[in-house]
């Protein structure tokens, strides 16, 4: 199926991503290239095939909800592009 | 005197056993060569300082009989697992700043046997692609030369740091992660060994993510029997991966003898492919002869929906992309953008100048495939059709105990002009993604020369958790085929080495 330009500001937006005019218009083509071609997957027949998540578990296992590591909230904020107090600062979000 | 860098990881470590020479020489050597070829552009971030002390610390340990299973031995890890206080970038400027608080734990099982880390291998950016060619640190050039062209080639990707490190000799062994084929198509590119575990047989706790129900943490090495060492260190049951696997590992003692009398090697007439080069089919072909003169029995096989698996790839590994890069939002850790005035321009601006145009792309592509009205056509599709791939794999392994194929379509191509086309690019990763897809272990072995002097590689594709098999198989090739290193063979080696 082709991949419009609307799909392609619709995507951008979702995924939170600017594009400018000729990106759009090049990813537009490329998409529309890519989706073409994974059309053959309407070629198998799947109507009785459950879809596969995993190949190596059928569900994920639960951990049990205990505090196993803790008390590392320096090591934690240290890559943090700013923060203050042990806490991540943002821009405000609120006006 | 052989030089220290041209030894194999077991040469190595049988020579630091034997006390023919030191940790602190073999890996001051491989300084001194990562230094000296330095325009490959293999690593991202050389850690000298910290090899130095390890490789000291393993000659004490040698001194006094304490020595683990890869003491003093100098290897290159792959920039996407985690190193406690040395930047890890996944190649990509969003984590150009990033440096991890933790440990990997296959990196951490490395220096638990005394490996010694020389640094931080180049790749592509969150490992998407096929010729190192989206790094944010700049493309790896391939060590190897054509025998009729001066003009730089790509070492394969993702894993193209490590390709051509540990072809160059700057490295006895590298990691490398395979989500879709990286670790084999680049060690066929660069004339090595290349094995992918079966999904779950290494944790990847502690590895950038790229796609969680594919990616898989494994070695590149000069030899079989050094990618069994690898393996053997790298493996283990990880509680905290929720996918690893509880499996005993296999004993490759006997494995690596490679004799495969009586072995059903299955050949899959899928694996033909329109385009590809004869003498690709040819080396297939004679390998198969020679491996049924040797007493294995060659069958006819059928996997009849190899042709879907990587349209089903390229549905299902961005999709689960799109889903593990949303992380990337400028707050907690890596690259933020500084003009950001609200939360939502912090996000866009962030992700829009940190990730380079082949992530953004596989991101748009995932976010389209999840999106309303979408999903079912696409993603739950494909993961239907994933089920069959897994079908025909289960079905061949009724008949056969391995199945034997090309790696590639093609050898390394020019750094200057690669495909423009992305299905052509894509197309690179025809042969390898079967096996990603249905979790199986394959490992890829240099098994010739191209016409024009580049190395082809072959794949053995086991049944799940028989990396055993693979191994057999895989030594059976690697000596039959007597393949020539590229160290062994200067004269193909980029800008005439000395």
């Amino acid at each position: 199926m082709a991949v419009t330009r609307q799909d392609v500001k619709r995507v951008a937006k979702l995924a939170k991503l600017d594009l400018s005019e000729s990106q759009e218009k090049e990813m537009e083509s490329q998409l529309s290239r890519i989706f073409e071609w994974v059309e053959k997957l309407n070629e198998p027949k799947t109507a009785n095939i459950e879809p596969l998540v995993s190949v190596s578990v059928d569900s994920m296992p639960i951990d049990q909800d205990e505090v196993r590591e803790g008390d590392q909230a320096e090591a934690i904020v240290a890559n943090a592009p700013e923060s203050t107090l042990n806490m991540f600062v943002v821009p405000k979000i609120v006006e | 005197m052989t030089e220290l860098t041209s030894l194999t990881l077991l040469e190595a470590k049988k020579g630091l056993e034997a006390k023919e020479f030191s940790a602190v020489e073999i890996t001051q050597a491989h300084l001194d060569r990562m230094a000296k070829f330095e325009s490959l552009n293999a690593y991202i971030t050389p850690t000298p300082d910290q090899a130095l002390a390890q490789a000291k610390a393993s000659d004490e340990r040698l001194a006094n009989g304490k020595a683990r299973k890869l003491e003093g031995l100098p290897i290159g890890m792959k920039d996407l697992f985690c190193s406690k206080g040395i930047k890890t970038t996944a190649g990509s400027k969003i984590l150009h700043n990033f440096v991890p608080s933790y440990e990997s734990t296959v990196s951490q099982n490395l220096l638990d046997e005394g490996s010694v880390v020389l640094g931080k291998l180049n790749m592509d950016e969150f490992a998407m692609g096929s010729a190192n060619l989206t790094s944010h640190f700049g493309p790896v050039l391939n060590p190897w030369k054509a025998n009729d062209s001066d003009e730089a080639l790509v070492p394969g990707g993702s894993s193209g740091g490590s390709s051509a490190a540990v072809a160059a000799d700057l490295c006895l062994a590298a990691t490398g992660s395979d989500t879709g084929g990286s670790i084999r198509q680049p060690a066929t590119f660069c004339g090595l060994v290349g094995l992918k575990p079966s999904y779950g047989r290494c944790s990847r706790w502690g590895m950038v993510a790229f796609a969680s129900s594919l990616d898989q943490a494994g070695p590149l090495t000069k030899t079989v029997e050094d990618s069994a060492l690898m393996l053997d260190v790298m493996a283990s049951y990880d509680p905290k991966d929720a996918t690893s696997a509880p499996e005993e590992m296999p004993d490759f003692t006997t494995a690596l003898k490679g004799d495969v009398k009586g072995l059903k090697i299955g050949v899959p007439s899928e694996y033909v492919m329109d385009g590809m080069p004869a003498e690709i089919k040819a080396l297939w072909e004679k390998m198969a002869l020679d491996l049924k003169a040797e007493g294995a029995e060659i069958i006819d096989i059928s996997l009849p929906h190899t042709h879907y698996a990587l349209p089903t790839y390229y549905i299902i590994a961005p999709a689960e992309a799109s889903s593990n890069l949303a992380r990337y939002d400028g707050v907690r850790y890596g690259f933020r953008h500084p003009d950001a005035k609200g939360i939502e321009e912090l996000y866009k601006l962030t992700r829009t100048e940190g990730f380079g145009d082949e992530v953004k792309r596989r991101i748009l592509i995932g976010t389209h495939v999840l999106s309303a009205g979408y999903y079912d056509a696409y993603y739950l599709k494909a993961q239907k059709v994933r089920r069959l791939i897994v079908h025909d794999f289960e079905a061949a392994y009724e008949k056969v105990d391995i199945i034997l194929t090309p790696t590639t379509p093609n050898a390394a191509f020019s750094v200057k002009n690669p495909p423009t086309d992305p299905v052509v690019m894509f197309l690179n990763d025809i042969f390898t993604v079967p096996a990603s897809m249905a979790g199986l272990p394959a490992i890829s072995v240099p098994a010739g020369l191209s016409g024009n002097g580049l190395p082809l590689g072959l794949q053995a594709i086991g049944p799940k958790f028989q990396e055993d098999q693979v191994l057999r198989l895989g030594a059976a090739m690697e000596r039959i085929a007597a393949f020539s290193r590229l160290t062994q063979n200067p004269s193909a080696m980029i800008g005439a080495a000395s």
